[in-house]
């Protein structure tokens, strides 16, 4: 940190006005510490008092034992639900999957003769001109679907906040179960995986009778993915790899189990609406420095009694 | 020829380690046969303290799984009082391997004709083991391993006041280690439910200082300090779960004026001196303004108490457990039913009103024809005319 101070002055030089008696270097150097230095050291902002901590239990997979605690800021994980962001994500991601590949042809695009099929007077019927009008049977469709781009727009920090507002829902529900490390089965033999896996949802309670389970994970896991292809399991539960996974997926399954990795690379991804302080890097390089801080205030503690005693 | 194919199939599945336990009466047959013929087999005798082992041995093999059962918590604490150290570990482990090892394969001469005058061959298919399902391939073909979680696979009820004993001795061991400057998740590694420990556990008594962050554990015996934190080597997971809800009952049920034969040690509730105030054990909630401040200790507690419950705690109850209370409150709270009619039925709503009915399903008019009694005949003649039952038929 960039620290102001004096440089020794240059000889004085004589001269026929009168000057003012000038301050010394030290007096100097003390008002710069008082008013100024504090200002021009501090260039990060003070800290947000109202930032708590979610704390989550991470597993061991498979076997779902509780390792240890991992701590998020309450900016990802703590948010209160907003019903309407969420409806407007999941409106966001729907349209933007439609195929929109509905298509019928006007009048104009079916096949045949513009040819006026009978005069316009004297036959006693209603008029008609070509035989490719909707009111007649084989013509055109007057206003039908064409393909088309039904994608809408969603301010990338709303949606953004919509990510993390459905972690938070889950996470404050109790569905949210994180892992420590690969979701991956593995020393089981391919014929037995399915079987396995399932066992495993029952045991745990995660299968269809308690609402199914999405699995994501940060990569490829093959042995996960090709146990949930089988037949029935998908009724079970689902995996998708982080990149892949939407809202409307968060927010679909009775839990959501997630690796670590991916649920860091989710949270730092769609962060977009916070500060640069606020942001996961930030916040957990602070969090770090703050519990040695505390460690090393104990220890010194500690030892002040020790010494004192 | 095939004859032979038969036999040889037999001899296949008797030597292939993999074959599945069910097995056709005729195959059963021939390979018990030719394993009574070739092979031999001769049990095992260990030769420590046999007398008495002999006479356990009648015991627990009685036919009753239940009187086994009962036998065997009875044989094991005999044993502990009549043994050393070491031929009782030695025991213990005799007992754990023989539970999980597999069944030996039933006697199947008796089935025999030949060989038993009572034999009647079955008339229908009850008892009968089935082959040559899709079902029964996939369990030929499956040779992995089974799943083992580590959470037990069932939870059990426990009463508000056993939880609250569970909860107190779980923090006492817990906070124990801690100032003895041990890892505190050591208590999810050992035995905790001994009644020695437990007792120990339960009538320390704590005082707390400030904001319940400063905890000092009062031992009524000096001694136990040391023998709480000495700890003996574990023993199979499934004995800690029985052991603590075994003592937890015992010491609660004492200190609700139940039967005082079981245990001879009192719960902390009552003064045990009642001139000497500042050596009573701790006012009644005074345990519960601890501190889980510190994450490693909540992290040890937490994962203790879901070992014995069989109850995940979710992340949002560990997240708000800054103290003990809170813990507590949030595992005696019962879950919201997640139906409308369990709900009703739970609070006891409607359920005397003459005309509301509580359905667990949605009723629909097929519900409403079967309880007139009109479905069966309705059925009958939509099959007879070959119309859908239900649903439509495509066209």
């Amino acid at each position: 940190m960039a620290t102001l101070r004096l440089l020794p002055r240059p000889a004085q030089v004589r001269s026929m006005a009168t000057l003012s008696p000038s301050p010394t270097l030290s007096q100097t150097q003390h008002y710069i510490d008082a008013n100024i230095s504090s200002q021009t050291q501090s260039s990060q902002p003070p800290r947000n008092p109202f930032i708590s901590t979610a704390t989550l239990t991470t597993h061991a997979f498979p076997s779902f034992e509780p390792t240890s605690f991992a701590s998020y800021p309450s900016t990802h994980l703590l948010l209160p639900l907003r019903r309407d962001i969420l409806h407007r994500a999941v409106i966001y991601e729907g349209d933007s999957t439609r195929q929109g590949t509905a298509s019928t042809k006007y009048r104009s695009e079916v096949h045949g003769s513009n040819r006026k099929i009978r005069p316009q007077k004297g036959t006693g019927s209603a008029r008609l001109g070509d035989k490719k009008s909707p009111m007649l049977k084989g013509g055109g469709v007057a206003f039908g679907p064409h393909p088309r781009d039904f994608s809408t727009d969603l301010p990338r920090k709303v949606y953004d906040l919509a990510w993390r507002t459905a972690l938070s829902y889950r996470y404050k529900k109790g569905e949210l179960i994180l892992l420590e490390d690969r979701a991956e089965i593995e020393g089981v033999h391919e014929h037995s995986a399915e079987r396995y896996l399932k066992d495993l949802l029952v045991h745990n309670r995660m299968g269809h009778a308690h609402g199914r389970t999405l699995f994501v994970t940060r990569h490829f896991r093959p042995n996960l993915f090709d146990a949930l292809e089988g037949e029935g399991m998908g009724r079970e539960a689902r995996a998708e790899e982080c990149v892949d996974v939407d809202v409307k997926d968060l927010l679909e399954l009775g839990r959501v189990v997630m690796e670590k990795s991916a649920l860091e690379r989710i949270l730092s991804e769609h962060q977009t609406d916070l500060a640069e302080s606020e942001k996961l890097h930030s916040w957990s390089k602070q969090h770090r420095t703050e519990e040695k801080r505390e460690s090393r205030k104990g220890h010194f503690t500690e030892r002040r009694a020790a010494a004192l005693a | 020829m095939r004859r032979i194919i038969q036999f040889q199939r037999s001899i296949d599945l008797l030597l292939d380690a993999s074959a599945p336990g069910t097995l056709c009466t005729t195959c059963q047959l021939r390979a018990a046969s030719l394993q009574r013929r070739q092979f031999s087999s001769s049990t095992s005798r260990h030769a420590t303290a046999e007398t008495f082992l002999q006479s356990l041995e009648k015991r627990l093999t009685g036919k009753n799984p239940q009187s086994q059962f009962a036998e065997l918590k009875k044989v094991r604490g005999e044993a502990k009082k009549e043994l050393s150290e070491e031929e009782y570990e030695a025991f213990t482990r005799e007992i754990d391997e023989a539970q999980e090892a597999p069944t030996p394969e039933p006697n199947f001469l008796d089935r025999d004709a030949a060989n038993n005058p009572n034999y009647k061959p079955a008339t229908t298919w009850a008892g009968l083991s089935r082959v040559g399902s899709e079902e029964w391939l996939e369990r030929r073909r499956d040779k992995g391993p089974p799943y083992k979680g580590w959470l037990g696979g069932k939870t059990r009820g426990v009463r508000a006041d056993h939880m609250q004993a569970i909860v107190r001795h779980t923090v006492v061991e817990a906070l124990a280690l801690q100032q003895a400057g041990r890892d505190v998740l050591e208590i999810c590694d050992q035995p905790r439910g001994l009644p020695d420990l437990q007792r120990m556990a339960l009538s320390a008594s704590i005082r707390v200082e400030g904001s319940g962050k400063k905890v000092n554990l009062v031992y009524a015996v000096p001694e136990d300090q040391e023998r709480l934190l000495d700890l003996p080597a574990a023993t199979a997971p499934k004995d800690i779960v029985e052991a603590v809800f075994e003592t937890t009952e015992q010491h609660v049920d004492l200190a609700n004026g139940a039967s005082t034969d079981v245990i001879e040690d009192e719960l902390p509730t009552k003064p045990t001196d009642q001139g000497k105030r500042d050596e009573m054990p701790d006012a009644k909630d005074v345990w519960l303004n601890i501190s889980l401040d510190d994450l490693s200790l909540r992290f040890a507690i937490i994962k203790r108490l879901m070992q014995i419950t069989g109850r995940r705690i979710p992340d949002n109850v560990t997240n708000d457990s800054s103290r003990v209370s809170i813990l507590l409150g949030a595992l005696m709270t019962k879950p919201k039913p997640k139906r409308l009619n369990q709900d009703l039925r739970a609070r006891n709503q409607l359920t005397q009103v003459s005309n509301v009915e509580l359905s667990a399903k949605r009723v629909t008019p097929i519900d409403k024809e079967k309880k007139v009694g009109r479905w069966k005949v309705i059925e009958e003649e939509l099959l007879r005319r070959g119309l859908p039952v239900t649903g439509h038929r495509d066209i």
